[in-house]
Order: C-alpha cells, then sequence, then structure tokens
C-alpha cells in the first residue's frame, strides 16, 4: 500500500512537470530511475492524450451550427433579468397603469392600501430584497405578498394570466438557483409553486366557452409561447441538475409534464393538434393542489428527459415569418442584430488523402456579400435576403458518400449553397 | 480556452442580461472544447455535433442562474455537457441496436475521427477511454485532454481533489492496460 502511494505520488510529480513545466517523459524519468519500467508507459500515456486537445469541430459544422444557433436563440428568447430597482418601479409603474386604464379606483385604492401597510410593516429595503429571496427565505412570504397584490389589480382575464404565467417564471428561476446551490428541498418546493402558479395560469382555458373568442385565441398564443420557453428551461435545469438528486429530478419532471400539458391545450385551442401523448396525464380541470402531487414511482425514470429533437428544434409554429427566416432577419430597416458574430478564419481542413473534399465557404464580411456567391453563410445585409430562398425546400445536396446522414436526424445537414459555391 | 478571462466575464455578464451576440461570442470561444468533450465521450461526429449543440442552448437557457455557481464559464459548460452526455447514454442504452448496425456505425466513425485530427492513435485511445468507468472517463478527458488542474476538475465533479486523484490514478493504470492489451 505504502508502495503505492509513493509510486502514486511519483507519477503525479512527473505528470505535473509535463503539464506545467513542459519537461520531456525523458528528463521526467531521470527523476525517478528505479521506477523507470512502471512510470514509463504512465507518462507517454499522458503524452498521448495531450495529442487529442488537437480535436477541433469541423469547419462545416463550425459555421452550421453557428446558423442554426442564431436561429434557436432567436426563437427561443429569454425572460431579461432587470436590477432590482427596475424591477420594482416597474411594478409599480405596471399598478398605476392598470389602474388609469381600468379605472378599478376602489381595488386600486385596496392593493395600494396593502402596500402601505406592508411597507410600513417590514419596511421599504425588506420589500425591496424581497424580489430576490427564494423559498425558505424569511422575506419569501413577502414577495409572495406582492405578487398577490398585483393580481389583485389585474382587470381582465388576460392580465391575469400573463402574471400568473410571469409568476410561474420566477418560480422556475428560483428552483434553478437553489438546484445550482444543491438545495433540492427548497427547489421542490419552488417547483410545487410552480405547477400551482400554471394550474392558475391554465384555469380559464378549461372553460373556454366563457370567453370571447379573440380572448381566447391571445390567451392560448401567450400561453403557448412563453410555455415553450418555459419546458426549455425546464429541460435546461435537468440537464444541469446531477443525475443522483432524484428528488429535483423528479420536481423538475413533474414541472414539465405540467408545462406540456398547458402547451398542448393552449395548441388545442388554437386549433392545432396538441403533442400530449395518450398515456400522458391529463390536466384535471380548475384544480389546484396545496400539496405537491408524488410522483408514482418510486424511483424515477430518467428515460423522459427530452430528445434532442424537442430540445434543440423549437416548433414550426414559432417561427415568426415564412418561410423559416425571423422577421428581424430578412427586414431592411430592422438594424443587423448579430453584428458582431462573425466567423473567425477557419484553418484549411485536414484531410487524409483519398477523404472526400468538403467545400469550405468562404468568410464573408457584413455588407458585401462575395458577388459569385449568392446564398449567404454570414450576416449579409438585408437587402440581399429578401431573394433568399426558402430553406426546407430547397433540393438538398447530395451527401458525400463517405460521410453519410445517419437516419433519424432532425435537420437537414447540407446547407443550401447557390451553384457557385464550388470548392476552393 | 478562452483567451482573456476579463473579456469571457464581461461576455457572460452580458450573456446573463440577454445579450445573444454575447453568447454568440462564447459560444465560439468554447465549440471546439465542449465538441472534442462530447466526441471523447460518445465517439460519434454527428452525436457530437448534436450534443454540442444541445450543451450550448441549455447553457442559453439556464445562463441566468449562472452566477450562483460560482464556477467558471467553462467548467459550468462541462457540467452541462456531462449530464447531457449521460442522459445520451442512457437513452442510447434503451434503444436496441442491431450488431451489424453498431459496426457500420463504428466503421464510419472511426474514419471521421481519424480524418477530423490526423492523429491515428487518438481513434484508439477514445476507444479505450469508452470503455473505462464514466468518472475515470471524464477526469482523464478533463485534465489530460483538456489540461484542466485537479482544483478544476474537482469542482467540475463535485468530488475532492484526494478522490479525483485517486480515480485519476486508477484510470490510467486502467487505460495503460487497455492500450497494452490492444497492442498484444
Amino acid at each position: 500500500m505504502e508502495s503505492s502511494l509513493t509510486f502514486e505520488n511519483q507519477l503525479n510529480t512527473c505528470i505535473r512537470a509535463i503539464q506545467e513545466r513542459g519537461l520531456s517523459v525523458e528528463e521526467c524519468l531521470t527523476l525517478y530511475p528505479a521506477q523507470r519500467a512502471d512510470l514509463e508507459p504512465l507518462l507517454r500515456l499522458v503524452v498521448r492524450l495531450q495529442a487529442a486537445r488537437s480535436i477541433q469541430a469541423p469547419p462545416q459544422f463550425r459555421q452550421i451550427a453557428a446558423e442554426r444557433m442564431r436561429l434557436m436563440i432567436a426563437a427561443s428568447p429569454r425572460r431579461v433579468r432587470h436590477p432590482l430597482s427596475v424591477g420594482i418601479v416597474d411594478r409599480l409603474w405596471q399598478l398605476g397603469r392598470v389602474a388609469i386604464q381600468g379605472r378599478h379606483v376602489p381595488r386600486l385604492a385596496a392593493a395600494l392600501s396593502l402596500i402601505l401597510i406592508i411597507c410600513s410593516l417590514v419596511g421599504t429595503s425588506a420589500a425591496f430584497a424581497s424580489a430576490e429571496s427564494l423559498p425558505g427565505d424569511p422575506l419569501y412570504p413577502l414577495k409572495i405578498g406582492i405578487e398577490g397584490t398585483q393580481l389583485l389589480l389585474a382587470t381582465n382575464d388576460i392580465q391575469t394570466v400573463n402574471l400568473r404565467i410571469t409568476f410561474a417564471g420566477r418560480r422556475l428561476d428560483e428552483a434553478s438557483i437553489l438546484i445550482g446551490k444543491k438545495r433540492s428541498d427548497r427547489a421542490r418546493t419552488a417547483l410545487v409553486r410552480y405547477n400551482a402558479e400554471l394550474a392558475d395560469a391554465l384555469a380559464p382555458l378549461h372553460d373556454p366557452s366563457r370567453l370571447p373568442s379573440a380572448t381566447q385565441q391571445s390567451l392560448a398564443d401567450m400561453l403557448d409561447a412563453r410555455l415553450t420557453q418555459q419546458q426549455l428551461h425546464i429541460d435546461a435545469l435537468l440537464a444541469e441538475t446531477q443525475s443522483d438528486d432524484i428528488a429535483a429530478r423528479q420536481a423538475l419532471e413533474q414541472a414539465r409534464i405540467q408545462a406540456e400539458q398547458g402547451r398542448s391545450l393552449a395548441q388545442q385551442l388554437l386549433g392545432r393538434p396538441g403533442n400530449l401523448p395518450d398515456d400522458m396525464p391529463r390536466l384535471p380541470a380548475n384544480t389546484r393542489s396545496a400539496t405537491p402531487t408524488p410522483v408514482p414511482s418510486a424511483t424515477p425514470t430518467m428515460s423522459s428527459t427530452p430528445t434532442p429533437t424537442a430540445q434543440a428544434w423549437p416548433p414550426a409554429a414559432k417561427t415568426p415569418t415564412p418561410p423559416m427566416w425571423p422577421t428581424w432577419f430578412v427586414t431592411p430597416t430592422t438594424p443587423m442584430p448579430w453584428p458582431t458574430w462573425q466567423m473567425p478564419p477557419v484553418a484549411p481542413p485536414r484531410t487524409p488523402p483519398g477523404w472526400p473534399t468538403w467545400p469550405i465557404l468562404p468568410t464573408v464580411t457584413p455588407g458585401t456579400p462575395p458577388p459569385a456567391w449568392p446564398t449567404p453563410v454570414m450576416w449579409p445585409t438585408p437587402s440581399v435576403w429578401p431573394t433568399f430562398p426558402a430553406w426546407p425546400t430547397h433540393p438538398p445536396l447530395p451527401t458525400p458518400p463517405a460521410h453519410p446522414t445517419p437516419p433519424g436526424r432532425p435537420t437537414p445537414r447540407s446547407w443550401p449553397t447557390a451553384p457557385g459555391n464550388a470548392s476552393p | 480556452m478562452a483567451g482573456d478571462p476579463r473579456r469571457e466575464r464581461e461576455l457572460v455578464q452580458r450573456a446573463i442580461a440577454g445579450d445573444a451576440d454575447a453568447f454568440g461570442a462564447l459560444y465560439l470561444m468554447h465549440l471546439d472544447a465542449i465538441y472534442r468533450y462530447a466526441l471523447l465521450r460518445v465517439r460519434n461526429s454527428t452525436e457530437a455535433e448534436d450534443l454540442t449543440e444541445q450543451v450550448f442552448l441549455k447553457a442559453w437557457q439556464a445562463i441566468p442562474g449562472y452566477r450562483q455557481y460560482g464556477k467558471d464559464f467553462i467548467h459550468w459548460l462541462y457540467t452541462i455537457a456531462h449530464n447531457v452526455v449521460v442522459d445520451y447514454h442512457r437513452r442510447r442504452d434503451s434503444v436496441h441496436i442491431s450488431l451489424s448496425d453498431a459496426v457500420i456505425e463504428e466503421e464510419h466513425e472511426t474514419s471521421v475521427l481519424d480524418a477530423l485530427v490526423q492523429a491515428e492513435d487518438v481513434s484508439a485511445l477514445s476507444a479505450a477511454i469508452a470503455q473505462l468507468p464514466e468518472e475515470q472517463q471524464q477526469v482523464i478527458i478533463l485534465r489530460f485532454v483538456e489540461g484542466l488542474n485537479y482544483n478544476e476538475v474537482a469542482r467540475i465533479m463535485g468530488k475532492s481533489e484526494g478522490a479525483c486523484r485517486i480515480i485519476q490514478y486508477r484510470a490510467l493504470l486502467a487505460l495503460n492496460k487497455l492500450l497494452v492489451g490492444e497492442q498484444v
């Protein structure tokens, strides 16, 4: 045991010498000549492993992935976090605006009185601090109270649902922070609250006949968009959560089911077929459970983690402008939203003899697309985009024989290229 | 790896505030590292590309809570990448793949890997790494391929530095045995 420990220390010393001081294997072996036979193969292995650092993403993947990532990010915008002070001012501004527009003076008076009472009791600083509080914090009830006041001031179903879905998003943010702090128990509380907020937000949709059709449409549109974002957020949290954090994963899985159910409901109202599987439990109408719904299985099923397709590609309905490009992408009056996103110079591909050569797309500077290549890959000037063909209907490039696209890929790997795009 | 830590911190702050351009810069900065990590873990370049995209999309969604983790950005990305890879293997294990399909895929991907790196033995190395237990794979890749120190690896894996040292030692011995056995 002792000799093993000594050998391990010697090995570590040599590895550090190679990694930090750049010593060669031979130089390291001179430090421990007696251990040469045992040390040498391991040190040579370390050097071999270091060589794998030269692996780089293929150039064509870099280019395609950069484009796709831009589109995916554009299709799944995040709620921007305001600084604390801005958040409070924004809320007060909303209260006043709602009161003036809706002329609900008695409700405003009640709400303002409540705010004044709260502020006088716990002080303005506590109210400010409560905005960033988390479940289990002393100021958290105050945060929930302020949200309740906002709900009191809502004058119609759209405002109410909008607030509730916003609060649900906050519960997800809280869960995200708590999972990061490895406080699974409190994260679970936040996720239970998320489910409750979501159930309340969806309640009006269970009896749509009492809503005007325009309101139905607005609510369904808004819920569909917001729940898509929240699903992605939950997926991200599932990815971050350690596999052994069973409680947090269970709560996240439950929240994901709730969000999926809500989105399916919204899509049904929009006249689209919901993608809720038949075996998924339906959301009961107008129910709000105060206690967390237990997950039926004691051993969580991790296979419900979303597939790459579901995560990576937002639904086609989310794409703002047909055929596939967002409005901001083609509207000439819109300032270029990604001016700084430039592909760095790509090293020439290192292709072994006999390996098919992929066309390398030239670097294009913004505003000056190359005349011989009308299909822009970087950010072109907006004026050249209206003629861009819809890429889903573009005939795909023939796949190179030695690099076939495996079945089941959600997206064509071939990128539409113009006839002028020849190999360099 | 990130060249200028101060610039990276600035980009991260902007990305947290919702600046997609800043996130784009971070994406290009760390694309190779995450792709390399995924490729060595799944040994399939197409899957590695998919997983790399997933990692960054999840990072974009989760970055508002990033500051709570107290990790460097790339270390946070490795954590996400690890979980994405674990989920990938879990899903893959549940899917039946016929032997003939698996052989075709193996041959094809080995070729792609060689073409990518122009280093023949990286393919053999990655095949051997794939036979190690998951923890050992992670330590080997992070310590030697990515060049992180014990402290960084320990923070990514949520383990002590001592535990990482032991895992590394066992992993090197096992990997050496696998590679020697292959030569014989």
